[in-house]
């Protein structure tokens, strides 16, 4: 039996797929649907401190693999600051990730950004899935 | 004769393949589970300082510092009605606005500096917040031949 043509093909699958792969534990929900936009570029160089909120489409917070009510936000984000107090780095030097559903109305958006300058975190990032096009497809 | 001998050698060397294949299939089920296909995600930075109280006592509101005051106008199902800059309506188009911002800005972009204006934004609470990144969007930038053309960096939510 003549196998190395099977071979040569599976071992291209198999390097393909360890490219392809990658083991980035960043907190991503699926069932979020980002905003699209045509100038998201993902940054060059990931925040050295970051907290990812992330906002699902009627307003539910995941944080830390946990589901907040936006105004039960304060615990975690004071627990979180008193963490960077303690290791000696300013919550303003600290980036907020928002990933955001499309669909979900701004102003719970804003009330989040609000529970966060409450304990001083005032960099934020809001995620978008960036398009090719022109905004929308 | 020679050429005989030959194929009889290459016969003789028939390599043991099962358990290398059974290991290569591993490997690639392992990368086919192990796979996670991640779109890729951009972001907009928004620096927005907890205004100190004393502020809204002493105003001093410069000439030059002073934001584009732009509001987002909702419909009952948060859908984008109308924009508004300044005084001047705008219709539910992002490109108007666009349009605005590098008429304000566009002449004053040098090297493709992102201007030190500053724009904030003034959103109907129930917008849907794909208009507002839409609008963000639409302020700190556009595309031109591939490449991006920087409008205004600097983008803030109003305070309620």
């Amino acid at each position: 039996m003549d196998m190395t043509s099977m071979i040569d093909i599976v071992f291209l699958l198999i390097s393909f797929f360890m490219i392809a792969v990658n083991f980035s534990n960043a907190e991503q929900n699926a069932f979020i649907r980002l905003p699209k936009s045509e100038l998201a570029v993902p940054p060059k160089v990931p925040p050295d401190e970051a907290l990812s909120l992330q906002v699902t489409e009627n307003g539910l917070v995941l944080f830390n693999n946990q589901e907040y009510e936006i105004d039960d936000l304060e615990r975690p984000l004071s627990f979180e600051r008193r963490l960077y107090d303690l290791r000696g780095i300013d919550p303003k030097t600290v980036v907020v990730l928002i990933r955001g559903d499309g669909r979900c109305e701004t102003g719970k958006i804003q009330r989040i950004l609000k529970e966060c300058q409450e304990q001083n975190f005032e960099t934020f990032n809001l995620k978008a899935i960036a398009t090719s096009g022109d905004g929308r497809d | 004769m020679k050429k005989r001998h030959i194929r009889k050698e290459v016969k003789s060397v028939r390599l043991q393949m099962t358990s290398m294949i059974d290991v290569v299939f591993l490997l690639l089920t392992f990368f086919v589970m192990t796979l996670k296909i991640i779109e890729p995600e951009g972001d907009f930075g928004i620096k927005m300082p907890l205004l100190p109280a004393q502020a809204s006592i002493t105003p001093q509101i410069d000439e030059k510092t002073e934001p584009i005051r732009i509001r987002l106008i909702s419909d009952a199902q948060g859908n984008l009605a109308n924009i508004k800059m300044g005084d001047a309506l705008l219709g539910p188009e992002t490109q108007s606005l666009r349009a605005r911002v590098i008429e304000i800005v566009g002449l004053s972009t040098t090297n493709n500096r992102p201007h030190d204006l500053e724009a904030e934004l003034d959103c109907d609470s129930q917008l849907h917040y794909q208009y507002t990144i839409d609008a963000i969007t639409a302020i700190s930038g556009y595309r031109s031949e591939g490449r991006i053309i920087p409008l205004i960096e600097k983008v803030r939510f109003a305070d309620r």
